[in-house]
């Protein structure tokens, strides 16, 4: 059966996200890089009442309904909850906080338990497989083993 | 270095394989037919790529009985370091060397390309001057290149970091497009857990000039030279004191 191209990059972030501690750590430093990057972005207003925060919400989703529909509607309702969130409390000073938090709980997940250097560094898509990996971890969407990205 | 370079009937890349190292790195290389049974004394040896007795029976099947096989895995078990490409991973896994299996690929085609490999880990002689997450461009030339490892195995090699490379696309993203033959987990080379022994599907020693395509093979090549003269020095140092 032919591989389905989620699965492969679902197995290939998971193959430098193993340790317990570093999932943990991913948990909360991704949750709060995503609504630092909405509170950051609410201030450009493209069209009213549209701010480049919702942009990158279509531009992601449209990414995501790509590789599988159903995290995709899962993922939207996600990032619309922390979209709102982020319109109730727009201050950048919380904004750099979060984002500045979030990647210290990145960097120890890797530098501390993981022991690997984060998957993004090799390519910018991790970045978007990110969330949609915790996402899966806790929906359990697609079953993913390195035997699933054969 | 002194560098063996196995060859079986059937070898076709043992000429490539000595000019990479003789030529470009300079390095002293002795050609050792497969009847051989003893390896002398060697730093290095390579099973090259090629069809190894027809490939009958199955790949590498009939080459892991050679008479020479015999020494080169007491020379690995000695710690030696033993380097298959191609033909020569097809055989070391054959001969129980490496896990797994090389079985046809996946499209059922010989498969003659340029690939794009993820270095997936520098904790190897071959991949230790390189950087984790480099892309690396050289060909492959295979029908049975199709990688294959058990679930326990496969989870081994993972834990174990025993992987070394994996195909990608040229901008690093591991997916099905990037598979040319449908190895599992996109793999295209491993070592054993004692990091002495590795085998890799694409060929270095054919990437070793831009003219050809590539010179991320004589990268790969060279890393695994100073590697072997890093690990090397203390025993030359300890000869010299004698």
């Amino acid at each position: 059966m032919p591989v389905k191209k989620v699965d492969s990059l679902l197995a290939d972030y998971a193959f430098y996200h193993r340790k317990r501690g570093n999932k943990v750590c991913h948990f909360i430093g991704i949750p709060l890089i995503m609504y630092s990057l909405f509170v950051l972005l609410r201030p450009v207003v493209l069209i009213e009442p549209f701010t480049a925060a919702e942009l990158l919400v279509i531009l992601s989703i449209a990414y995501y309904m790509s590789l599988n529909l159903k995290l995709a509607i899962g993922m939207l309702l996600t990032t619309s909850l922390l979209d709102f969130a982020a319109g109730k409390t727009a201050d950048f000073r919380i904004g750099i906080a979060a984002m500045t938090i979030g990647w210290i709980f990145q960097g120890i997940g890797h530098a501390v338990y993981e022991k690997r250097s984060p998957a993004f560094l090799r390519n910018l898509i991790h970045l978007l497989i990110g969330p949609l990996f915790l996402l899966n971890e806790v929906w359990r969407v697609r079953r993913i083993t390195p035997a699933s990205a054969a | 270095m002194k560098i063996k370079v196995i060859v079986f009937p059937g070898s076709n890349c043992d000429h490539d394989t000595e000019r990479a190292f003789r030529n470009l790195l300079d390095q002293d290389v002795e050609m050792l037919w497969h009847k051989e049974e003893n390896l002398g004394n060697a730093d290095l040896v390579v099973l090259p790529g090629g069809f190894a007795y027809g490939d009958y029976l199955r790949t590498g099947a009939m080459a892991r009985y050679s008479p020479v096989m015999e020494a080169v895995e007491r020379f690995a078990r000695e710690g030696g370091m033993v380097f298959g490409i191609c033909n020569g991973f097809q055989i070391l896994c054959e001969a129980g060397l490496l896990p797994g299996a090389l079985m046809k690929n996946a499209c059922l085609q010989f498969r003659s390309m340029q690939v794009h490999l993820r270095v997936e880990t520098t904790r190897s002689p071959l991949t230790k001057h390189l950087a984790q997450g480099q892309i690396l461009k050289m060909p492959i030339a295979h029908g049975d290149g199709n990688y294959y490892a058990d679930h326990i195995t496969l989870t081994e090699l993972v834990d174990e970091d025993c992987i070394l490379f994996r195909y990608a696309t040229p901008d690093g993203l591991i997916i099905p497009e990037a598979n040319p033959n449908g190895s599992i987990f996109n793999i295209a080379g491993i070592c054993n857990k004692e990091r002495n022994v590795f085998g890799m599907m694409p060929h270095p020693e054919r990437a070793c000039e831009s003219e050809v395509g590539s010179a991320d093979g004589l990268t790969l090549l060279r890393s695994l030279m100073e590697s072997l003269e890093l690990s090397t020095q203390p025993r030359l140092a300890k000869v010299a004191s004698l």
